[in-house]
């Protein structure tokens, strides 16, 4: 099924485990260019900033081949437009396993025109039905998920995943059901998801499946989760909004939407334990987003009165378990507990942290922008400084 | 073959010391797994939730809490964490220096942005330098970059860097204003002394892992300033060959140093400014698309090309 073998996706996962290796300094670069001459594949890849330009690049030539066409022949909407749309599709398809079987690999082109592919099929469905009607959406939405998903079986696209499960969740919303059967329809058909994608990672021994595996469990969660907390994703997240004002709906604070609540604190918990014990990564890092969401949206789930200064109690907890968590491991034999150190290993951690260094200075915007000019006696003022502490005073 | 097996392959071999295969082998069995990444960024979070939180109470309740209790409460958290700093900071060295512990940076990082807060609210409160924001823009840079130096921290230079780019009037209201010849050369000057600096103190050794931040805001700045030259003018103007220089400048450093980012950023800029001028003189629905398919497929061979000769591992 998959364009590139096992043993090719072996291979490359441990090319990229001998860079990090050597970039971290757990071994020299004389070993490296020994142990990557022992692991040879004729696939290479490329830089992920060059590939990210590759794939916009890639996509914007094909429109253009689209446009061109659409303009040369003069196409309306309607079947001709459907057919061109499909037999683009088809083509951009071919192009992607074409280019995938010369051996390119997450270079950003076969990648982009394996996504047009899913989207030029989408849009020739929408161009032949021409109906608004939610049974057509609903097809629509089941040929954008199945495709998606197709480009992750076929490509290994982590991405083609993502896609599919939010094109899931938007069925349920078209079909208008109601709130309830939709989460818990959503909520069951992704919990049968994560059943099956644990029943693959246990029986997987390549490390590689493992890793995506895992990235999946991960995005199901996640989604899940986005599901189960109604603050997120349904008409009472204007309260998150309203510092003051609670949403008070008395169909709104049922049975169902106290379940849910009870929810947005079991997921969490939940994951994190499993995350803890299998020492999955992926899932550490959605467990804490769906921690920090809970605690987020907490007041305006509780319809409690939110202050200003709760982000200051958000920042100091946060700050404060960090720091309890590596004392406590730095504590332990050879400062590591049970299996965890805090200690850096891999040399991509500092990357990231020097990347996000960099930007943000750039993230909190150019400072004293708004300053200029602000004579309002209640010092309605704005942005402060480097740090840009956006504030009116 | 798994990662396990190839590492027992290679020990087996000789390639790996018996002590490395024990450490990668624990590595790829999890046995040994680091949280410094999550810690991280719970600390960063921390600490913007925090100055953001302590930004909007002073807003809101800057009258029930008094100037008094504003300043003096911000003053204490700027004491203590330039306090921590230099107390527990390790000496000054021109080479990287790792921090001695986890929460120093973000400590610092805290102090730095409590300083903005106070000193915005200072000159709302009293306006003492006149509704000059330009001083404390200098003032805050100097103060930034003296700091990130001093204890080799990248997100109070990141913020140096961007007050700097304040002070040199890189502002998004001068967009909007009329002095947009004012902005280009102030963007100009901007970036050419950011890439100078960056190069400059990199060659003398000082802080030479500092380099790529400086070079980030110089590229962008250049970039900006010679694609709003463009966009001003009216027609093919000078502004297309500065922008191409620059261009052909930042394509050679990111090929030379191996840092694509700014190969991608020349590649974007040229094909951002060359449309520009081919839609300006075509207004043919066709020969847009065309010129569009073209300049697309060569742009993606003339990538390709660079990725294959340079040829690297992500």
């Amino acid at each position: 099924m998959r364009v590139y073998s096992d043993e090719d996706e072996n291979i490359l996962y441990a090319r990229s485990s001998i860079v990090d290796w050597a970039a971290s300094d757990l071994i020299t670069p004389q070993q490296k260019e020994s142990l990557l001459t022992h692991t040879p594949i004729d696939i290479a890849r490329i830089n992920g900033f060059l590939r990210a330009v590759l794939f916009f690049f890639t996509c914007a030539c094909y429109q253009s081949l689209t446009g061109f066409v659409y303009v040369l022949f003069s196409v309306g909407i309607g079947t001709s437009s459907a057919f061109i749309m499909g037999l683009l599709g088809i083509g951009a398809y071919v192009a992607a396993e074409k280019l995938a079987a010369r051996r390119f690999y997450r270079h950003g082109i076969e990648e982009a025109f394996a996504v047009m592919a899913v989207g030029y099929t989408c849009t020739s469905y929408l161009f032949f039905t021409r109906s608004g009607s939610a049974s057509s959406s609903v097809i629509l939405l089941s040929i954008g998920a199945a495709l998606s998903f197709g480009l992750y079986l076929r490509f290994g696209y982590l991405y083609g995943v993502f896609f599919s499960i939010v094109a899931i969740a938007f069925i349920p919303i078209v079909m208008k059901l109601a709130l309830p059967t939709q989460r818990i329809l959503l909520v069951g058909g992704y919990s049968c998801g994560l059943a099956l994608v644990e029943l693959f990672r246990k029986q997987t021994s390549n490390e590689y499946q493992k890793v995506e595996l895992s990235a999946i469990r991960a995005m199901l969660v996640l989604l899940v989760y986005v599901c189960v907390n109604l603050l997120l994703t349904s008409d009472y997240a204007y309260a998150l909004f309203e510092s003051s004002r609670v949403y008070t709906n008395p169909s709104v604070k049922g049975v169902f939407y106290w379940m849910t609540f009870a929810g947005t604190w079991f997921i969490p918990i939940g994951t994190l334990w499993t995350a803890l014990r299998q020492k999955d990564k992926p899932l550490i890092g959605v467990g804490i987003v769906i921690a920090l969401l809970t605690l987020i949206t907490n007041k305006p789930y509780l319809g409690l009165t939110r202050h200003t200064w709760d982000p200051m109690l958000l920042g100091a907890f946060l700050m404060g378990t960090a720091l309890f968590i590596r004392r406590w491991l730095s504590q332990g034999p050879q400062g590591m507990r049970h299996g965890y150190t805090a200690e850096r290993i891999s040399a991509k951690d500092k990357a990231l942290m020097g990347a996000l260094g960099t930007v943000s200075g750039m993230l909190h915007g150019v400072p004293g922008s708004s300053h200029q000019g602000s004579t309002d006696p209640n010092l309605g003022g704005g942005r402060s400084g480097g740090g840009g502490a956006q504030s009116g005073f | 073959m798994t990662l396990h097996e190839r590492i027992r392959d290679w020990g087996n071999k000789g390639l790996l010391s018996p002590e490395q295969q024990e450490g990668l082998s624990s590595l790829v069995r999890h046995e040994r797994l680091s949280v410094f990444l999550e810690l991280n960024t719970l600390l960063y979070l921390g600490v913007i939730s925090f100055i953001g939180g302590l930004g909007w109470t002073i807003n809101t309740y800057f009258q029930e809490l008094g100037t008094v209790a504003i300043i003096l409460g911000l003053s204490a958290i700027l004491a203590v964490c330039l306090g921590y700093a230099f107390v527990n900071g390790k000496p000054y060295s021109p080479n990287e220096v790792q921090s001695p512990n986890l929460a120093f940076d973000y400590i610092l990082y805290l102090g730095c942005l409590a300083w903005s807060v106070e000193l915005g609210y200072l000159e709302n409160r009293f306006k003492i330098a006149g509704g000059q924001w330009s001083i404390y823009l200098l003032v805050t840079a100097i103060v930034y970059l003296a700091l990130a130096y001093r204890f080799d921290n990248r997100f109070v230079l990141s913020l140096g860097l961007s007050s700097l780019a304040g002070w040199f009037g890189i502002k998004s209201s001068f967009w909007q204003g009329s002095s947009f010849g004012g902005f280009r050369s102030m963007a100009f000057l901007y970036g050419t002394l950011m890439s100078g600096a960056g190069y400059g103190l990199a060659y003398v050794r000082i802080k030479a892992h500092f380099q790529n931040t400086y070079m980030n805001f110089a590229a962008n700045a250049l970039f900006w300033a010679a694609l709003s030259g463009i966009f001003a003018a009216r027609g093919f103007s000078l502004w297309y060959i500065v922008l191409f220089a620059i261009s052909a400048g930042w394509a050679y450093y990111g090929s030379k140093t191996r840092q694509f980012i700014f190969v991608a950023y020349a590649a974007i800029y040229t094909y951002i400014a060359l449309s520009t001028l081919f839609s300006r003189f075509i207004h043919e629905p066709i020969i847009s698309m065309l010129y569009y398919m073209l300049t697309g497929a060569g742009m993606i061979v003339l990538l390709l090309i660079l990725a294959r000769t340079m040829g690297r591992e992500s």
